[in-house]
């Protein structure tokens, strides 16, 4: 029985041990803790946490793959195994051969995620393909440059908490929620955010966004909350809430909104600049604003089913002009 | 009040038990976390924090039951499950046994604080006389079936999204909502219905598979929808006595 409980014991310490430096290619890392310079290549199963140190780096070669084992200790369904990086990372796909981070379970939470903390340092994800995950890639006081990659049949996409965030060229698409942003600074262009419950979320953020289509998400389309933004060439349609804005400072361009079941544009509490934008067949109103100032300039608005401006709580709205067939309605 | 718990919930991550002194029987049980295996509560249940029933899984809340669901945190941003305010999401299976006299409650436990509702995401809904108040989607389905009769929805946001699934609701009476109902499910069907008092009582921007004996009256707006549902599906509405009763728009289907 002692021999037992001291074997079990060491078995323990040997899964908290640190790895030195190294390559870890078609191999199984459990526990660890990684120092130095590492690279992954081929194939890499990940079983529980592995954690970069914060002194470390992590390089990760193109058309490698990344598998987390699914375990399941509390039976919660959600998948435990995780990367969880203080240091630098560096994945390098390429649009032949991706990186791939997936699990052994083909299901939304299989793996909890990739996780980078408190990196000043910028870590670059280019062409990754992240599926099946709880949080896919979650970003903590970290800078992160991530392109031309894929986040699909994941619980959350892509998260970023107090982080200097950089994304372009990706696509989101059946996820539960896709991106989120809290107290971030964000540049995001050129994505495709499409069939998720929610789509792309800002709360306490400055956030750049350009080129963007988010379709077919049920819930949300963009929302910006306590947030400065700036925003071009965006297109939202065919969710509940196509755009909605609270608190904010916005300044919009080029936006295309359609096929909303609420309202194709919606702000609360915001000051807000549009121009040069078509807001249509949404179902109930076009444009809504509660206590709101809403500049615009070359706006087209057509065919909203209730109102194409619906106004509210002393809401201003400038710079439309009265043609014929607008309806406007202002509530008092 | 009686409250007893039939089946403990010893199976839930995050959850805690206020027990009574009389029987060790729970005088309350808080609850929050992903529910793991099934259970059957009955008496005063406080949703903490967000609540998912896991697929697999089956909840029956038995009648006469409050479940009381607790505002997020207010430094709370991002959803855990779907939304930022405190959520039930069913990905298994939610039964609410109310009956005629004793309905299954779901209130928030703060005056006035909204709490996210009750989401159907995959799993499904089994539901007779209940009631919802103060969410900001009462009951959504998103995808799923629900088997829905008996049910009533007050002062929320929206009463209840239909997105996709089986879905069969009978005996709903939606009264003081900003939203009614909005409708995007092809299959949907309601019927012996009433609505009162909304903002807007009913937004169809899919057409219900069946629609019998709805009555859409007293709201500031009757009904939101468009051409191809009036041809197809209004035999056995009736909507009168709104501010607006009904406005037909161009908007064209979504497939």
């Amino acid at each position: 029985m002692k021999t037992r409980i001291i074997l079990l014991l060491l078995t323990y310490l040997l899964s908290l041990s640190s790895a030195d430096a190294g390559e870890y290619r078609d191999t199984t890392l459990r526990e660890l803790t990684l120092e130095g310079d590492n690279i992954f290549s081929g194939t890499v199963y990940i079983e529980g946490r592995v954690t970069v140190n914060d002194s470390a780096t992590l390089t990760i070669t193109e058309g490698t793959r990344v598998i987390f084992r699914f375990i399941d200790t509390d039976n919660d369904g959600i998948g435990e195994s995780e990367i969880l990086s203080q240091g630098k990372v560096m994945v390098s796909g390429t649009e032949k051969n991706p990186v791939i981070f997936c699990s052994d379970r083909k299901e939304k939470g299989s793996w909890l995620g990739f996780s980078i903390m408190s990196v000043d340092n910028q870590s670059v994800f280019n062409y990754v393909i992240f599926e099946d995950s709880y949080m896919a890639l979650h970003s903590h006081f970290s800078n992160i440059k991530l392109i031309n990659s894929v986040f699909r049949n994941n619980l959350r996409g892509f998260q970023s908490q107090e982080g200097d965030i950089e994304i372009m060229g990706c696509v989101f698409y059946n996820n539960n929620t896709a991106l989120q942003f809290r107290n971030s600074r964000a540049f995001v262009s050129d994505l495709i955010i499409r069939d998720n419950l929610g789509g792309m979320n800002f709360l306490y953020s400055q956030v750049e966004i350009k080129n963007i289509r988010i379709i077919n998400n049920s819930l949300f389309g963009l929302k910006v909350r306590m947030s400065k933004a700036h925003i071009s060439e965006l297109t939202v349609s065919n969710s509940m809430q196509n755009i909605y804005g609270r608190g904010s400072e916005i300044y919009a361009k080029k936006i295309k909104s359609e096929l909303s079941s609420l309202r194709g544009v919606s702000f609360e509490g915001s000051k807000v600049v549009l121009e040069d934008s078509i807001i249509f067949n949404n179902l109930l109103d076009g444009i809504s604003l509660d206590n709101s100032n809403l500049e615009t300039a070359n706006i087209i608005l057509e065919n909203n089913g209730r109102f194409d401006i619906y106004l509210k709580a002393g809401a201003i709205i400038t710079g439309i002009e009265k043609k014929e067939g607008v309806k406007i309605f202002e509530h008092k | 009040m009686v409250v007893f718990l039939i089946f403990l919930s010893f199976f839930i991550t995050s959850c805690t038990k206020t027990m009574s002194h009389l029987n060790n029987q729970p005088e309350e049980l808080v609850l929050s976390g992903i529910v793991k295996e099934d259970m059957i509560l009955q008496g005063k249940i406080i949703i903490e924090k967000d609540l998912l029933i896991k697929k697999g899984v089956t909840v029956t809340i038995k009648e006469g039951s409050v479940v009381y669901i607790q505002s997020a945190d207010v430094s709370r941003t991002e959803p855990v499950f779907l939304m930022p305010e405190t959520e039930i999401v069913v990905e298994g299976s939610l039964n609410i046994d109310g009956s005629p006299t004793n309905p299954v409650i779901f209130k928030s436990s703060e005056k006035n604080e909204y709490w996210g509702g009750i989401i159907i995401n995959g799993g499904r809904l089994s539901g007779r006389y209940f009631h919802i108040s103060y969410a900001y989607n009462g009951l959504a389905i998103l995808s799923g079936d629900a088997e829905i009769k008996n049910i009533s929805l007050t002062d929320n946001r929206i009463g209840i999204v239909s997105d996709s699934g089986k879905t069969n609701i009978e005996d709903l009476l939606a009264v003081s909502n900003e939203v009614g109902m909005i409708n995007n499910n092809l299959r949907l069907s309601i019927a012996h219905s009433r609505f009162e008092k909304n903002e807007e009582a009913i937004i169809f921007k899919n057409c219900p598979e069946k629609i019998l004996n709805l009555s859409v009256t007293t709201n500031h707006y009757g009904i939101i929808t468009n051409q191809s549902c009036i041809n197809h599906n209004f035999l056995n509405l009736i909507s009168y006595e709104n501010k607006n009763n009904l406005i037909v728009t161009n908007l064209p289907s979504i497939p």
